[in-house]
């Protein structure tokens, strides 16, 4: 699970405009971030097909602005993190990916009272073993 | 059976291009790399007694072959639809097959629709029906 979260956070981090990616239990260490963020956040981990070592990984991934327009510039990083995400083949030398998915997201932006920004919410959901 | 199966697995990967092959049940499946193949034993028809003509052969050797291939993003099938056609004409004309191991060899394939909790894949459900001799 750590590995998967590496190479998820790893796989965010290309798109150059994210200042932070932090679990939620770690939202605060994001206070006064540059532009944009994202916090990841683990649903479950329910076994895939019955079988051993695969699972089945919903995660949330919160995204975060606080430019001037941020309820726009939200949905531009979500726009940003499917292209990015949906389909994609994350296997590396610690774990392998049989499917990456786009589920869902908010296309409402919320207020983040914590972090004085816009936020949104996109769903994934990872398809993987551990190698 | 396992003669059967052992030499459908022999022909496909001969054959064709296949990444991953799995013995056993399809619903275990999970292809770890592209193109794979599950070959499920489905069904086996034995008896003792003296067979002295070609009808007294006991039918219902039963064989599945699940095809499965990463779908494209624009999911097109065409490429996928003449590699099955392939895969079934080396498979019908296999004298090894067709004289070692069955007669009277029947093949059903089934493009099945992937499901929305699976995978992009194409699959494609190759049934070998015949007797075992």
């Amino acid at each position: 699970m750590i590995k998967l979260l590496e190479t998820l956070e790893n796989k965010i981090a290309t798109i150059s405009v994210i200042d932070g990616i932090r679990p939620i239990s770690k939202i605060e260490e994001l206070k006064g971030f540059d532009r944009y963020a994202v916090t990841h956040e683990i649903v479950n981990d329910a076994v895939y097909k019955d079988r051993k070592n695969r699972y089945t990984t919903p995660i949330f991934l919160n995204t975060y602005s606080n430019v001037d327009n941020g309820e726009i510039a939200v949905l531009w990083l979500n726009k940003q993190i499917k292209e990015l995400l949906d389909e994609v083949d994350l296997t590396n030398s610690d774990i392998q990916t049989y499917y990456v998915k786009i589920q869902t997201s908010t296309p409402q932006p919320e207020k983040n009272r914590l972090l004085d920004c816009w936020q949104s919410v996109v769903m994934v959901e990872v398809r993987w073993k551990e190698l | 059976m396992i003669q059967s199966v052992n030499e459908i697995k022999t022909i496909l990967n001969n054959n064709f291009t296949i990444n991953h092959t799995f013995i056993g049940d399809y619903q275990d499946f999970i292809s770890e790399s592209y193109p794979a193949i599950c070959i499920q034993p489905q069904a086996m028809n034995k008896a003792l007694g003296n067979h002295l003509s070609f009808e007294d052969f006991n039918e219902g050797d039963s064989i599945a072959v699940w095809y499965v291939e990463e779908a494209p993003v624009d999911r097109d099938k065409s490429t996928f639809i003449s590699k099955i056609d392939n895969i079934s004409d080396t498979l019908m004309g296999n004298s090894r097959l067709n004289g070692e191991y069955n007669m009277g060899i029947e093949i059903v394939v089934e493009y099945t629709q992937r499901s929305t909790e699976d995978n992009i894949e194409f699959i494609a459900k190759i049934t070998i029906e015949g007797r075992n001799v």
